[in-house]
């Protein structure tokens, strides 16, 4: 089901920067020869590179939704682990960037609910 | 004392290799059903993995929990999975309007009068904020409850100590529920068990406040912890099983149940005070 979805600026910004981690963390994977989670995680930052050109409005469909969310999990992980290692000003800035790719989870989902 | 029994747990049934403690909690069910005839079931969202797809529900689910003796007392709240269909139709079919809503109005509300509390089944998968039709919805539902004991189910827990850690959008719904002095929240997505002292939506201990359980014990592999949150008073990182709560005009009682029939947390607790 395609959604059209207006996004903020910081959930731009959020994308964006989420984005930027997957791919790093895909380029990491590859390294280790993890080619299917390197795939994966390269598909979910080009979902985000997708929505953040799209400008202000931006089509999503059912499975670019769940790579956003996907991608939301995936941040946990790396909050988590910045929060272990006592790198709490990466971990707070990965959990804002949370909160807003979860923004448009929940705005799809209502947006399609209204449209069954 | 007029009284109903709640069994309330969440993230159930899914492959069994990443779901295997579904069989077990749904066997722990039908025993507690067995002893409390009159018993209901509260389903706290993600309730057939991995995207709450028809085939999900009836390969995995209808086996396990979705046999009749459970599925005709089963009410629910979507999760996170069932979203991953579109507008999670598949799971508002499956458990129907009256226990589950419709995708266009995925919330709801039931009184029960046997213990005199009202039940509130929200979503925490779609929009919650101030201008959102569901928050309306609440305000007015609540306004216009029978019973003034609340017990409110969402899936996505507002505090926690487990995965996911905290969601802040579930605040609106606490806000609300505050103002009426809600006394229960039930909530799924972390895969463990937390009991958190009553508080407020701002997370100030209060007696009067709201207490909320995290009850991802259903089946799917359990994750551990990941941050020490205020007020948690109780948590289990290691035991699948089934939150029983025993409601009556001027109580609850909580009982935290495991596969092995062993209670691992227990409580009770008044009612809160109104008025004055």
């Amino acid at each position: 089901m395609d959604i059209t979805l207006t996004l903020t600026d910081d959930e731009r910004h959020a994308c964006r920067r989420a984005a930027a981690l997957l791919r790093a963390l895909s380029a990491g994977l590859a390294d280790i020869a993890t080619r299917h989670e390197s795939d994966t995680c390269g598909g979910y930052a080009a979902t985000l590179d997708r929505i953040v050109e799209s400008g202000e409005c931006c089509a999503v469909n059912a499975d670019g939704k769940v790579d956003v969310e996907q991608a939301a999990f995936i941040l946990e992980g790396i909050r988590d682990g910045l929060d272990n290692a006592d790198l709490d000003e990466g971990a707070g800035f990965i959990q804002r960037d949370i909160e807003r790719l979860n923004d448009l989870v929940f705005r799809y989902n209502s947006q399609a609910g209204h449209s069954t | 004392m007029p009284e109903q029994i709640i069994l309330a747990t969440g993230d159930m049934c899914g492959p069994p290799h990443k779901n295997p403690g579904a069989a077990a909690t749904a066997a722990l069910a039908r025993r507690l059903v067995a002893a409390d005839p009159g018993a209901m079931i509260l389903a706290l969202g993600d309730n057939a993995y991995n995207s709450g797809r028809a085939y999900e529900y009836v390969d995995h689910y209808t086996p396990t929990w979705g046999q009749p003796d459970l599925l005709g007392r089963t009410w629910s709240c979507p999760g996170n999975h069932d979203y991953r269909t579109a507008a999670a139709a598949p799971y508002f079919t499956y458990f129907g309007e009256a226990r589950a809503g419709t995708p266009r109005r995925s919330y709801y509300s039931l009184p029960l009068p046997d213990c005199g509390w009202h039940l509130v089944s929200l979503n925490s998968e779609i929009e919650q904020d101030a201008h959102a039709p569901q928050l309306a919805w609440l305000r007015a539902d609540l306004a216009a409850r029978r019973y003034q004991p609340v017990l409110a189910i969402w899936h996505r827990p507002r505090w926690g100590s487990g995965a996911h850690r905290d969601s802040k959008k579930p605040r609106w719904f606490l806000n609300e529920l505050y103002r009426v002095r809600a006394e229960l929240v039930l909530n799924g997505h972390a895969h463990h068990y937390e009991r958190f002292a009553p508080q407020r939506p701002d997370q100030i201990p209060d007696a009067r406040g709201i207490r909320q359980f995290i009850v991802g014990t259903g089946g799917r592999r359990l994750h551990g912890r990941t941050k020490d949150t205020a007020n948690s008073e109780f948590a289990r990182f290691d035991a699948f099983g089934v939150l029983k709560l025993t409601l009556t005009p001027a109580s609850y009682r909580w009982q935290f149940i495991d596969v092995d029939d062993r209670v691992l947390d227990t409580g009770e607790q008044p009612v809160n005070p109104r008025g004055a």
